[in-house]
């Protein structure tokens, strides 16, 4: 006999698991784990290429957002040495190519001295890509896109410096890798296509774990009256990242590294680096 | 080619085939098409549409849409009846936009936990509550999007607190249907007969929504009865408490903005549904008006909701609704209304409560959509013979969703919420134990029904009666 689960128009199977996925989240231990350390000193990095200019008009800003000390460092030619000046700095504001035009390097390479920067520099950085013009500075802390894939740790980092920076929303993107997952599943169970079924089932996995992190960000959200959006996607994730950043008009991104620079998840961000245009945080 | 001309008029088969003929062939193909879709033969919407394809075949040949001033045989024989029920299908697709985006927003689920913390984790009082959430949820979104909610809530819920599920799972399949009565856009089913027979939104909180309060209320305590052994208090009440009070309702909020706007178009829509008769505009409008703007505020890119709503459910709409447009017009509903009327003994009580007994049977082993989609013409037909149709309306409304409480699959609620209990649980709820809980429960919702619609007509309290439903002589 007929089942009748097809009978009411408004429901599909696989928003169960999204269902189930959110009350598991509900039922996580409470966490607030939000980072509220007050920010004392940002550092400009200048180096005369074409994105200096951004970076001497979003310095001052970035810095008074946190009421933090401006102090400006010129970027040189030897990494060791910008590493050395660099500690004590709790940001930097650094142009990514460092010592040269973004326009010589493009899409190919950071070039030596960011390179080095993103593998061994411990403070979180605000990289400037693309050069913008004075009057597009301002907005770009209005939005801000948090991208979540790995590291739980860095994650609330992450986010805990969006509160910080963001002045009207923070957008959060749980992103899952659909060929990894679909590897995972081809050699689990031979199947090369992931189903909707089993991408809900991922879906309800990765929501009922990131459950703490979207509580304690939509309480703050809710006390320092800024919107938080929460985002699922499958999918590469330079990609993804760079589609939700441009759906929600985020102005800056904001990325955790892995301690593990030889892990997939470092090359990653290594990647969405390169094929941003726009300013990137690299925590 | 004259000849063929005639046909497809209708005037050449009109003038030479008996009346009985076309009442027998798409009498059958209406039947036909049921048990197809019954015994799942053949997917439901390909049925309905191959039905209909060959409904107008059969009209068309058999001369029952005749040409004339108003249009083509054609014309009558498909526009005509899917414009009659066009305002059902454009509720259905408005709410269907609405409905996705406003469950998806976390607003009930926020508000779901919000309940749960209410009862501090005491059993008793969670199945009170969960009764109440089921009714809620199901009156603002209908039986699916509602029903999986508090599904997904449950098997959460008590496995976190080391609670036995059944009882609450099958206290919310059961209360759905409940629930559904409450509104006119509360389910699909109600919907179709509300608005087949022009019923004022606020008149169901005069009529159908006490008797969803009463019936949720038998699920209720039949369910504590039934289940006792399983909803004593727990040994450690406070380790519940603290359990409970823990849970952060803010962890499944996935847009702020988005939880506010639906609750306010939400509640938008359900104003305009209350008001659209003095608006002097069909639900159908409102449901449009509602979706669009779900859609404009919701920041989702509109593609990703319009697709969610179930197409396929929409064509067996229209397949639905040509089939029995067209078995309406050889005649047969009205030979059958009047059939009632006579087995009745042409008393109106006695017809409302025969087909209050039939739906309520049916509904249990059959879908009560195409039970209700069937009965409409035949209330139409009874009315036209001068029954007044209001008392009818709302019978149907009662029974045909109460019906479904019976059997395993006799309601959207119980599939889904029995499968989920199933998967999360390796728990399976046999016909058996279903028919003593479910069947056990219509059994007395059923006479309360019987007994309140007999009082309603008694006592001429049915708002926009006509006339008054006599007393049997």
């Amino acid at each position: 006999m007929n089942t009748h689960r097809d009978y009411e128009p408004f429901e599909l199977p696989e928003n169960m698991e999204e269902d189930i996925g959110l009350f598991q989240a509900a039922f996580q231990p409470r966490c607030d784990a939000l980072d509220s350390r007050p920010i004392r000193s940002v550092m400009a990095v200048t180096d005369a290429s074409n994105q200096e200019a951004t970076v001497r008009s979003l310095a001052p800003r970035v810095a008074s957002r946190l009421g933090a000390r401006l102090t400006e460092i010129a970027c040189g030619d030897d990494t060791a040495r910008l590493l050395e000046r660099t500690k004590g700095a709790d940001l930097l504001v650094v142009p990514f190519p460092c010592g040269e035009d973004i326009d010589a390097l493009r899409s190919q390479s950071l070039g030596s001295i960011a390179d080095g920067l993103l593998q061994s520099c411990p403070t979180a950085m605000l990289c400037v890509r693309d050069p913008l013009s004075p009057e597009s500075v301002e907005p770009c802390l209005d939005t801000i896109l948090v991208a979540i894939a790995h590291n739980d740790a860095a994650n609330w980092q992450a986010l805990s410096w969006a509160f910080r920076l963001a002045q009207r929303a923070i957008v959060i993107l749980e992103w899952v890798d659909r060929d990894a997952i679909a590897e995972a599943s081809q050699l689990l169970e031979g199947r090369a296509e992931m189903t909707s079924v089993q991408q809900s089932i991922v879906e309800r996995a990765v929501t009922s774990r990131l459950g703490p992190l979207v509580g304690a960000a939509q309480r703050l959200g809710v006390e320092r009256n800024l919107s938080v959006h929460v985002e699922f996607r499958f999918g590469s994730m330079v990609e993804q990242t760079l589609e939700v950043c441009k759906e929600f008009d985020c102005g800056t991104l904001v990325i955790a590294r892995s301690d593990d620079r030889q892990s997939l998840a470092f090359h990653l961000v290594q990647d969405v680096l390169l094929a941003s245009r726009g300013l990137t945080l690299v925590i | 080619m004259n000849t063929l001309l005639a046909i497809v008029d209708g005037s050449e088969a009109a003038t030479t085939i008996k009346p009985w003929l076309p009442m027998l062939v798409l009498g059958s193909i209406m039947t036909l098409t049921y048990l197809v879709i019954a015994f799942d033969w053949m997917h439901k919407s390909v049925a309905a549409m191959l039905g209909a394809i060959v409904c107008i075949i059969a009209d068309l040949s058999l001369g029952v849409f005749i040409s004339n001033a108003e249009g083509s045989a054609y014309n009558r024989a498909v526009h005509d009846i899917i414009g009659h029920d066009i305002g059902v299908i454009g509720v259905i697709i408005g709410t269907s936009i609405l409905v996705e985006i406003a469950s998806r927003s976390g607003l009930f689920h926020f508000m779901a936990i919000k309940i749960v913390k209410l009862t501090h984790g005491d059993p008793v009082k969670l199945l009170i509550a969960m009764v109440v959430a089921t009714m809620l949820f199901v009156t603002f979104l209908t039986i699916a999007p509602g029903t999986m909610i508090m599904v997904s809530l449950a098997l959460v819920l008590t496995r976190e607190l080391k609670l036995d599920p059944k009882p609450y799972i099958l206290a919310i399949a059961l209360a759905a249907n409940s629930g559904a009565l409450m509104t006119l856009s509360s389910g699909i089913c109600t919907l179709m007969l509300g608005t087949a027979g022009n019923l004022p939104y606020m008149h169901f909180f005069l009529v159908s929504s006490p008797m969803g309060i009463i019936s949720g209320a038998i699920v209720y305590f039949y369910i504590r009865r039934y289940f006792r052994t399983s909803l004593l208090p727990s040994t450690d009440p406070s380790g519940l408490r603290r359990q409970v009070d823990a849970f952060d309702e803010w962890a499944l909020v996935k847009d702020r903005r988005l939880f506010y706007r639906s609750a306010g178009i939400l509640g938008a829509t359900i104003v305009g549904f209350a008001t659209s008769q003095r608006l002097g505009v069909g639900t159908d409008f409102v449901a449009f008006c509602g979706g669009t703007a779900a859609l404009l505020a919701s920041g989702i890119y509109p593609d990703e909701a319009i697709k969610k709503v179930n197409w396929s459910l929409i064509l067996f709409f229209v397949g639905l609704f040509v089939i029995i447009g067209s078995v309406q017009e050889t005649g047969l509903l009205a030979w059958l209304a009047g059939k009632m009327l006579e087995v009745a003994g042409g008393s109106p009580i006695v017809t409302l409560q025969f087909m209050s007994v039939f739906v309520l049977a049916l509904s249990g082993i059959m879908d009560n959509i195409p039970v209700a989609a069937t009965l409409i013409p035949l209330v139409r037909s009874l009315a036209e013979m001068g029954q007044d149709p209001v008392p009818l309306w709302w019978a149907l409304i009662i029974t045909s969703n109460l019906g479904g409480n019976s059997t395993p699959i006799g309601s959207v609620s119980s599939v889904i919420a029995l499968n989920g209990l199933e998967k999360e649980f390796k728990v399976k709820v046999g016909w058996g134990e279903f028919l003593k809980v479910g069947g056990g429960i219509l059994v007395i919702q059923g006479i309360v029904a019987l007994i309140y619609l007999y009082l309603f007509s008694v006592f001429h309290l049915f708002p926009g009666a006509a006339v008054a439903v006599g007393v049997p002589s």
